[in-house]
């Protein structure tokens, strides 16, 4: 079950158009990105144009939700008293297996037992009706 | 950029550092010039060329305000949005090479630490990604990140990081323009509180206000002016603004390519450079910077520190000021005058022994590099 986001937090901008369709995507349980529709590439963060061919055109694309531990930080202190209450919290830069690279908190962990090269898999949390943050777990290996 | 000395730092003026409240981060900016003026003997009519650095979550900086307020019409102006001044400098090096301004005022000026609050943060490498939602926020952020993934790659210790702090703050405590001068050990390191895990709070700069200006000029004219010239061998530069597009993006392995030309432009090798400064919002930034500019091996940054080589009377003097980690935050700016006092010989107890060569590296985040060779002499 999606746990519900504080209104307080920075929220991402759901009036984009350009942008919005991933976070209620992930309402969806999905992890998509737009696929261009001339060369292939994976955007992220979501943008206008393709960066490698220009072309405008894409379309949102599930993908595996699995990845890997590229390197995570504790925070141990928070920069925004939105955080506060979270201290100490786990973000990690993941590489996914589908290309892209995503920040997201490490959740349903002990902050010792992160490490880098951790198998992960996405992990939903609403934050409206509609759309929710893509965080990580750890899969198990077995 | 291959300069062999033909553009060269004839002025420095530093303001006061540190919590200068009710101060504008533009006047702090223009009384900094009216101390490089007063060292070059020159007044403000003869310069030609005006390149201000805004200040980040400030107003300050922008050229056309600066020009107007401090009663300047140069032949040439510009802002750059980010600072570390090697930026500032190689456009400056430029307008001078291609007759844009025969003599160029470099500004930076902030109240950033009393003014407006400075929006620290906001999401971490205020590089578009949207971490904020997750909270990635201010730059120890990433630096932890990167810092983790060189002890896991190669076994670096906090320990072995931490001397960078404590080495930072020996040379701080002979520069009387610091602002952090009490003793700072390895056990104080240890024992400091974590910011983000695996970094603790004497690996993140503190914010400061002042203002920091720099005269340049080509070096058939440096010859004019009252103090020693400090000359430009080489100026190079990469980008790697694709961010997260990027492979590897929070170790910028791009900076490699900035050293590569920035030595070849020069006709060095990092065994020439007596004199390194590497500008640090973190000590991350000194860690890899050590290792893509070569001074160690890829991945041997921890055991290099650990022998003491950039602290007082060790191998490789290293930001002699005290850096940003115990002197002052002023965007990479104090850096370069530090160079340039070093190299004129006026730097009393912290003077290193008869230096010629200074490298200067910055970066602006995860975005763009660059790096600055200058001597004391034309080679
Ligand atoms: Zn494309």
């Amino acid at each position: 079950m999606a746990a519900q986001v504080e209104q307080m937090k920075p929220l991402p901008d759901l009036d984009d158009p350009v942008s919005a369709p991933f976070w209620r995507e992930a309402a969806q349980g999905r992890l998509s990105f737009q696929r261009c529709s001339v060369c292939g590439y994976l955007r992220w963060p979501a943008a206008s144009l393709c960066p490698e061919c220009w072309s405008p055109r894409a379309e949102w694309a599930p993908v595996s939700h699995d990845g890997e531990v590229w390197s995570f930080g504790v925070y141990e202190r928070a920069f925004s008293a939105a955080f506060e209450s979270d201290v100490p919290y786990v973000v990690a830069l993941v590489q996914l297996d589908a290309g892209p690279r995503l920040i997201g908190k490490i959740v349903d962990v002990v902050p010792a037992d992160v490490t880098v090269g951790m198998r992960v898999t996405a992990a939903f949390e609403s934050f409206a009706d509609d759309a929710a943050l893509v965080n990580f777990r750890g899969l198990r290996s077995d | 950029m291959r300069l062999d000395g033909s553009v060269a730092i004839v002025a420095v003026g530093v303001t006061e550092q540190g919590k200068l409240p009710g101060r504008d981060g533009d006047d702090l900016a223009i009384e900094a010039l009216g101390y490089a003026l007063e060292e070059a003997q020159i007044g403000k009519e003869q310069i030609d060329g005006l390149l201000t650095c805004k200040a980040a979550g400030t107003d300050a900086g922008i050229d056309t305000a600066v020009g107007r307020k401090a009663g300047m019409n140069p032949a040439f102006s510009a802002t750059l949005d980010y600072g570390t001044c090697n930026f500032t400098l190689h456009l400056a090096a430029m307008a001078i090479a291609t007759g844009m301004a025969t003599t160029v005022a470099c500004l930076y000026g902030t109240n950033q630490k009393t003014g407006r609050k400075f929006a620290f943060t906001a999401a971490a490498g205020d590089d578009g990604s949207p971490g904020a939602p997750y909270g990635f926020l201010h730059v120890s952020g990433p630096a932890a990140l990167a810092f983790q993934r060189h002890q896991a790659l190669y076994g670096t210790t906090e320990e072995q990081l931490g001397h960078i702090a404590v080495a930072s703050r020996q040379w701080a405590k002979m520069n009387p323009q610091a602002i952090f001068r009490q003793d700072f050990t390895l056990e104080d390191y240890l024992a400091s509180p974590y910011l983000v895990r695996p970094l603790r709070r004497p690996d993140v700069t503190m914010i400061s206000d002042g203002g920091v200006a720099l005269i340049v000029t080509s070096a058939e004219r440096a010859a004019d002016y009252p103090k020693h010239a400090v000359f430009l061998l080489s100026g190079a530069q990469q980008t790697g603004l694709r961010l997260y597009q990027n492979d590897d993006q929070l170790m910028r392995p791009w900076i490699a390519k900035v050293a590569e030309r920035v030595y070849a432009d020069a006709g060095l090798t990092q065994s020439d450079i007596d004199l390194l400064y590497i500008q640090d919002p973190t000590s991350v930034w000194i860690l890899q910077m050590l290792e893509w500019y070569g001074f160690c091996g890829m991945g041997e940054a921890g055991s290099f520190l650990e022998t003491g080589a950039i602290a007082p009377g060790g191998t490789l003097p290293v930001n002699t000021n005290g850096g940003q980690l115990s002197e002052a935050y002023m965007w990479g700016w104090l850096h370069i005058v530090e160079a340039v006092r070093q190299l004129r010989g006026e730097c009393g107890e912290r003077q290193v022994a008869d230096p010629k060569v200074a490298l200067y590296c910055s970066t602006k985040g995860f975005e763009k590099a660059a790096a600055t060779v200058l001597a004391n002499e034309v080679p």
